[in-house]
């Protein structure tokens, strides 16, 4: 890589390296990506380019979207949470529980979110205190998240959520804008404030980069630890209200998988597996690119099987023509 | 924290998460496998389920639990997680054989992959009965399977009958290559009969209930004269209510499922879903436990293999004691 650069002209002028630069950020070149994506989609398909198809895919991106942002996180420190598609399920039970014995909508909430924050506490705990890897902590916590969630529901989905829950996966505001869009953007709002304009963000940051280099400068290593996968477990069960919401049901056996999808997002964004490098919005817009692949596929009336490779060949091109644009 | 203090606190913490499961249901229903009589047991017969993710076989368990009781056997449930996992459900025979319980009762995923695992379970000494979903030849002691196809055929004919022999509709399996794929199979083929009607594709579901919610919602978005939906597993139509719900046209589309779960029945009743496609799997726990039990005996058994017709639930004989019994009510296991 050093070759390349040096034989480069140095005539390149501020304005076209800006240019350049921007296009460098893997998210501003998967959202270009994206929309050719859509250009592409409408071309084919009358029913893609629609508000209301547009608006059904950021729907149906939003959960594993939210539980992304929160991987995020975690693979930018350098470690991963392979718990959340468990955790995602556990916490929707135990809310579960409280909303059919309570009826209580708001503890019902508070309960999902607290669970899932607990579990990733733990997980925090054991990467940190324990000193247990993250893949393997995750990896147990995954199949103790998925044992407990069909043990306390004994298996059977949790039906006969009412109107106010539904809300949450089904509602709309101004008749147009999903709820669950709506949080999505919330979420990672906050999210870029945290990661770009924040001392946890920065330190998030430091530690993927270097660990030790982190901890000699003052950071408290394990308290950020601790807090990245407590953020990721919250954020999985914020998801799973979304999903119980538009199901109406919570399925002990749902959140399957979720766990590769998210981290699929956050590398198709551009993170690096070794930490240090990724950005918020990239693992957004890496969501919306694979459910827009599905979503477009499905109204196009591809046969399954051949969906499988298209999509497999569409996320490898397009990180391919990125990371193609990068070297340049 | 100090160092020590925390090195404690961590395990505690997922102990604590673990006891509070214990100690949770008290509002849910206690596991299945969880209160067996320990005196006099002839043996553990344990029931290997297609996965442990459908209701569906809750009510197996039962069956087999009340036949054991009366024999005096106990039953023990250990399943793979998904229905797409058939590697994992040949290991999981391979390993329960190893532990030589009195007997197995199996619901194959793979009507081929299985046969290795129970030849060699038979060859151990462990009898193999197979129940709802059987495998090819004729090693098992007893089988005691639904009839996949014709369940799908029954759907479609209903289908056909509901919109009057004409109209798109779509079909959603649980997985490819699968024993069910069946279901998938038969409805297809009974649509291909009425040549104004047309099947869109079979979509692989993986019984998932929020993939078959995105499937279905880009399917009426693909196709805005969608007239009705199969599916082949009750999680599945759990998805296609609600995307057909969320697009307003519910009252419209025709939803035909199998099994009658816990959670499709309001949705059945309130009209969403038009029709059920029901198995009897209590039947076949308590006959797969009775074939054992003959075969450990030496008794012939009369009817190795029996493929039970399934039943077409419908507004008219909702009502009725016999669909009442093959209703999947939570009641129905619950202590």
């Amino acid at each position: 890589m050093n070759q390349v650069e040096t034989s480069q002209p140095s005539t390149a002028t501020r304005a076209s390296a800006g240019i350049r630069g921007l296009f460098r950020n893997q998210g501003v070149s998967m959202l270009v990506i994206l929309a050719l994506m859509w250009v592409v989609l409408a071309f084919l398909s009358k029913y893609f380019f629609t508000v209301d198809n547009l608006f059904e895919i950021t729907l149906q991106t939003a959960v594993v979207a939210i539980i992304a942002a929160g991987q995020t996180l975690v693979i930018i420190s350098g470690g991963i949470d392979l718990s959340v598609g468990s955790v995602f399920a556990c916490a929707a039970v135990v809310g579960g529980v409280v909303f059919t014995s309570t009826g209580n909508l708001l503890l019902s909430l508070l309960t999902t979110l607290g669970v899932g924050a607990l579990f990733g506490l733990t997980n925090g705990l054991l990467i940190t205190k324990v000193r247990v890897p993250p893949f393997i902590a995750t990896l147990g916590m995954m199949g103790i998240a998925r044992g407990l969630a069909l043990i306390i529901s004994s298996g059977i989905p949790i039906y006969g959520l009412d109107d106010s829950y539904k809300f949450i996966g089904q509602g709309k505001f101004f008749d147009v804008i999903p709820v669950p869009t709506v949080i999505v953007l919330v979420v990672y709002a906050i999210g870029y404030v945290v990661m770009n304009y924040t001392r946890f963000g920065r330190f998030v940051y430091s530690i993927g980069s270097n660990a030790e280099a982190a901890r000699l400068s003052g950071i408290n290593v394990p308290l950020v630890i601790i807090g990245i996968y407590t953020i990721s477990g919250l954020l999985s069960g914020l998801a799973s209200t979304i999903e119980a919401g538009r199901l109406a049901t919570i399925q002990p056996a749902g959140g399957n998988g979720y766990e590769l999808l998210a981290i699929g997002a956050v590398l198709i964004g551009g993170a690096s597996t070794f930490g240090g490098e990724g950005s918020i919005l990239a693992t957004l817009i890496g969501a919306l690119l694979v459910t827009t692949i599905r979503n477009g596929l499905n109204i196009l009336g591809v046969n399954a099987f051949w969906q499988y490779v298209v999509n497999g060949v569409v996320i490898i091109g397009a990180v391919a023509i990125d990371q193609y644009r990068r070297r340049r | 924290m100090s160092r020590k203090l925390s090195l404690i606190v961590a395990p505690l913490l997922v102990l604590a998460l673990l006891l509070s499961a214990c100690v949770a249901p008290a509002a849910a229903p206690a596991a299945p496998a969880a209160d067996q009589p320990a005196a006099a047991s002839k043996g553990e017969i344990v029931f290997i389920p297609k996965s442990t993710s459908a209701t569906f076989y809750l009510f197996l368990v039962k069956g087999a639990q009340d036949k054991a009781k009366e024999l005096g056997y106990t039953v023990d449930y250990q399943g793979p997680a998904t229905e797409a996992d058939i590697a994992a459900q040949v290991d999981l025979v391979r390993n329960i054989t190893k532990k030589k319980p009195a007997g197995i009762l199996l619901a194959a995923l793979d009507s081929q992959a299985l046969i290795p695992p129970v030849e060699e379970a038979i060859k151990a000494g462990v009898p193999v009965a197979m129940v709802d979903s059987g495998i090819d030849g004729d090693a098992p002691v007893a089988s005691i399977i639904t009839d996949q196809y014709k369940g799908g055929f029954m759907a479609g004919e209903e289908m056909a009958r509901l919109l009057d022999k004409k109209g798109l509709v779509a079909n959603l399996g649980i997985q490819a290559g699968s024993v069910s794929a069946g279901r998938s199979t038969g409805f297809a083929e009974a649509i291909a009969q009425y040549p104004d009607m047309k099947v869109l594709e079979t979509q692989w579901t993986d019984a998932d209930a929020a993939k078959s919610l995105n499937i279905a919602t880009d399917l009426i978005t693909g196709n805005p004269e969608i007239a009705g939906f199969f599916a082949a597993a009750a999680p599945i139509a759990t998805g296609i209510a609600q995307a057909a719900k969320a697009k307003g046209i519910d009252k419209k589309v025709k939803i035909i499922t199998f099994d009658p779960s816990p959670e499709i029945l309001p949705l059945f009743e309130d009209g969403t879903i038009n029709a059920i496609i029901a198995q009897d799997p209590y039947q076949m726990g308590y006959q797969g436990v009775a074939a054992i039990d003959a075969f450990i005996n030496g008794t012939k058994i009369e009817n190795s293999k029996i493929e039970l017709a399934p039943v077409m639930i419908t507004p008219e004989n909702y009502k009725s004691p016999e669909v009442e019994a093959l209703l999947q009510t939570p009641d129905k296991f619950q202590k």
